[in-house]
């Protein structure tokens, strides 16, 4: 179990600066899981961290020592490619145990320690074949198990499971969180996929231009985004953002503030009541509704606000083309600043 | 216009497969029975043509017929052409050459030309004959090119001197006679002309210029493809000037240098020049499949506790040995081909190389067979060290390593 320590780090590529400057503290055994949309420099922190990249400006720390001049091979991590990258030229068990190999550990030993991370993962029959004889979450379990052989400091995953099916890749998800409570070792996966960052993640780091927006337990991010960007990117389906001018006095009162200039609502906290219904926030007409069996999500086409998402459980079905009135759940609204800068939630 | 393709098409097809016949039985004639047969080649391509398109007429005829057509056609239009005979040469020698000429037109071209009718010719079929004919010219015209000049090497190389004054394009062998006949002039070259030194000194400059240039090409391969330094776009680009200058120029400065430094009558000379002239190629064929090697293998070889140059020995060469085998083939054959520089260089006899010896042996007193024997011990090891490590040349050996 290993803290890792990002001080001031900057990654400029030439005269582009791609992460001005990070500071970020990932505590012993903790996952964290670095999200944000394509091109935030969430991979490229993770390959400053596993020493790919060079780091530009500042420090990174391991258990408070600076590695920031160690080479990959020298840092003691282990990381899961999201391509797998496992030597072709080898078979199962020697890609799990070239990292002991070359830490030159006797083969016995090296032989003990895959032949158990083999049964974790059950790919003991499949130690002789070679990487290309076998299936895509066949090739992630190997390189999971690569990765776990080697007894590292902590872990990276790099979208490890983009790569997978949608079936196969809730069930990895699963399994790396289960390894997480079993090993109980540092972990920093990168994704794109907010499922896979809230299910996973102790703590997770919310990026954008290489910067972190929000870093946080995956319930601090959803129910107290800290800006308009944290609120829209964690939640599906997304979080509603209405603008405070065109708000009906109703809903407008929800909000304390004054200088709001947003108003956000989870699809999930608004209820359906009558039109003209005393405790509606505000009223619209049903554009669509979309079925998924355990929850409906239905469109609203409010005046002045645009469309707004609603979920509802499935029960409750309305029909297309009515004239609702919504109820905005007090204790959930959130309010932004022009700046996008969250607003202290209501009392 | 498809009927205008069509014509063309039918043209072309009954031209094109009567002209190659025509060149390759009368080669083969003259060169199985000694009997110099002058091919009619531009008689037999316009019969050809005319019997292309009376195949592709609009009547409806079945195959046989259409073949009895084209035959007939052929054998009256060559002979109205080529001046009342088929081929000019006896009749009573050439009844076989004949038939098998107007036979093996006739059925070339109805089998090219398929169901290419010109009332009914749509795009794909003219298409069709137009694929049809191009392989079958190009295959022709290959084993023309390449077989041909083989097969006179070979056979010349085994005759005997009188036998091959007495019928120079008699390429049969007389195969009742005892090996050591039959083989004496390879004997003779390797008893009295020192072959076996040449292919000696052959096969060590040919095998140091491998390791030499793939000890250098490698790791500057791999600076080129994988690293980032200062200039290294420039560097990738220039690579291969150094084939702007012609060999020609470089040689005369060359020899006055070498012959001041003592390197000119010495095989480690060569072995300066031979890797300089290899190097550039080496290193760029190099250079474009380490790029095409996934980079992630090599950042999962330093996350597993490897340096560079442990990426390097353990994950980029093993994964390269294809390409690996085809530079160092390559360069194998270059080296052992090269005549110019060893030619210029090499004074001693005991030094010679296989080219520089074969020279050696074009002179007045020593008979053809043996230049065609010299040849054929030019020529062979190459072409079994290529069958040997063709199966080192096959793509693919990355894959499964990531996610293609």
């Amino acid at each position: 179990m290993s803290s890792i320590k990002l001080e001031g780090v900057e990654k400029w590529f030439g005269d582009v600066n791609v992460i001005p400057g990070l500071d970020l503290e990932i505590a012993a055994g903790e996952f964290a899981v670095l999200v944000g949309p394509s091109g935030c420099g969430k991979t490229t922190t993770m390959r400053m961290i596993a020493g790919l990249e060079d780091v530009s400006r500042g420090r990174i720390l391991i258990d408070g020592e600076d590695v920031s001049a160690l080479a990959p091979s020298e840092r003691g991590l282990s990381m899961v490619f999201q391509s797998y990258a496992l030597y072709p030229h080898m078979s199962v068990a020697a890609n799990m145990g070239f990292g002991l190999k070359n830490l030159g550990v006797p083969e016995a030993d090296i032989e003990a320690k895959v032949a158990a991370a083999a049964k974790a993962l059950k790919l003991e029959e499949l130690l002789g074949r070679r990487p290309k004889a076998l299936s895509g979450g066949q090739r992630q379990r190997v390189a999971i198990g690569r990765a776990i052989v080697r007894e590292p400091k902590a872990f990276l995953f790099d979208e490890p499971l983009s790569n997978l099916d949608a079936a196969l890749r809730v069930e990895m998800r699963f399994k790396i969180g289960r390894l997480h409570k079993d090993l109980g070792k540092t972990m920093i996966y990168v994704t794109h996929d907010q499922v896979e960052a809230m299910t996973l993640a102790d703590k997770i780091i919310l990026m954008d231009q290489g910067r972190i927006i929000q870093a946080g337990t995956p319930r601090e991010l959803y129910e107290r985004p800290a800006s308009l960007f944290a609120a829209r990117f964690i939640g599906s389906p997304r979080m509603n953002i209405l603008p405070c001018e065109h708000l009906p006095a109703a809903a407008r009162k929800l909000l304390s503030a004054d200088d709001a200039k947003w108003l956000g609502i989870r699809p999930e906290h608004i209820d359906i009541v009558a039109a003209d219904a005393p405790e509606a926030s505000c009223a619209g007409e049903v554009e669509l509704v979309e079925y998924l069996g355990a929850e409906t999500y239905v469109y609203i086409a409010c005046a002045g606000l645009g469309s707004l998402t609603v979920r509802l459980d499935s029960f409750e079905r309305p029909r297309g083309h009515e004239r609702v009135g919504l109820r905005f759940n007090p204790q959930r609204t959130h309010g932004f600043t022009a700046a996008g800068q969250a607003l202290a939630p209501p009392a | 216009m498809q009927l205008v393709g069509a014509v063309a098409m039918a043209l072309a097809a009954g031209a094109g497969w009567a002209f190659i016949w025509t060149l390759a039985l009368c080669l083969l004639y003259s060169m199985s029975f000694g009997e110099a047969v002058p091919p009619p080649l531009g008689p037999a391509a316009l019969a050809g043509a005319a019997a292309g398109l009376a195949c592709a007429w609009r009547w409806r005829l079945d195959r046989n017929r259409r073949w009895a057509l084209a035959a007939g056609v052929f054998a009256i239009a060559l002979l109205a052409l080529n001046g009342g005979v088929l081929i000019d040469a006896p009749w009573q020698h050439t009844p076989l050459l004949r038939v098998a000429l107007v036979a093996l037109t006739a059925v070339a071209t109805v089998k090219s030309l398929g169901r290419l009718r010109l009332d009914r010719a749509t795009r794909y079929q003219t298409e069709k004959v137009l694929v049809a004919c191009a392989k079958g010219w190009g295959l022709a015209v290959l084993t023309l090119l390449v077989a041909l000049p083989f097969y006179v090497m070979v056979m010349t190389s085994l005759k005997s001197q009188q036998a091959l004054l007495a019928a120079p394009l008699d390429y049969s062998i007389d195969l009742k006679q005892p090996p050591a006949e039959l083989f004496s002039s390879y004997i003779e070259l390797f008893a009295v002309y020192h072959f076996g030194s040449f292919m000696w000194n052959s096969l060590l400059v040919s095998l140091a210029t491998v390791i030499l240039t793939l000890s250098l090409a490698i790791p500057g391969a791999y600076a080129v493809a994988r690293l980032r330094f200062r200039g290294q776009k420039a560097l990738t680009q220039s690579i291969l000037l150094i084939y702007m200058i012609p060999a020609i120029v470089l040689v005369i400065p060359l020899y006055a240098v070498f012959s001041q430094l003592g390197l000119r009558n010495s095989l480690y000379g060569l072995l300066i020049v031979y890797p300089a002239t290899t190097i550039p190629v080496a290193l760029y064929m190099l250079q474009g499949y380490f790029r095409g090697l996934p980079v992630e293998l090599e950042e999962a070889g330093m996350l597993d506790g490897l340096g560079r140059l442990g990426v390097i020995g353990k994950i980029t060469l093993p994964l390269s040995l294809p390409a690996l085998a085809a530079v160092g083939l390559y360069i194998f054959m270059i080296a052992w081909n090269e005549f110019l520089f060893a030619f210029m260089f090499l004074d001693d006899i005991e030094i010679f190389t296989l080219s520089r010896g074969m020279v050696s042996l074009n002179s007045s007193e020593v008979p053809r067979q043996h230049l065609m024997a010299a040849a054929v011990i030019a020529t062979v090891p190459v072409l079994l060290l290529f069958l040997a490590c063709e199966r080192f040349l096959v793509a693919g050996l990355t894959a499964g390593g990531v996610k293609g």
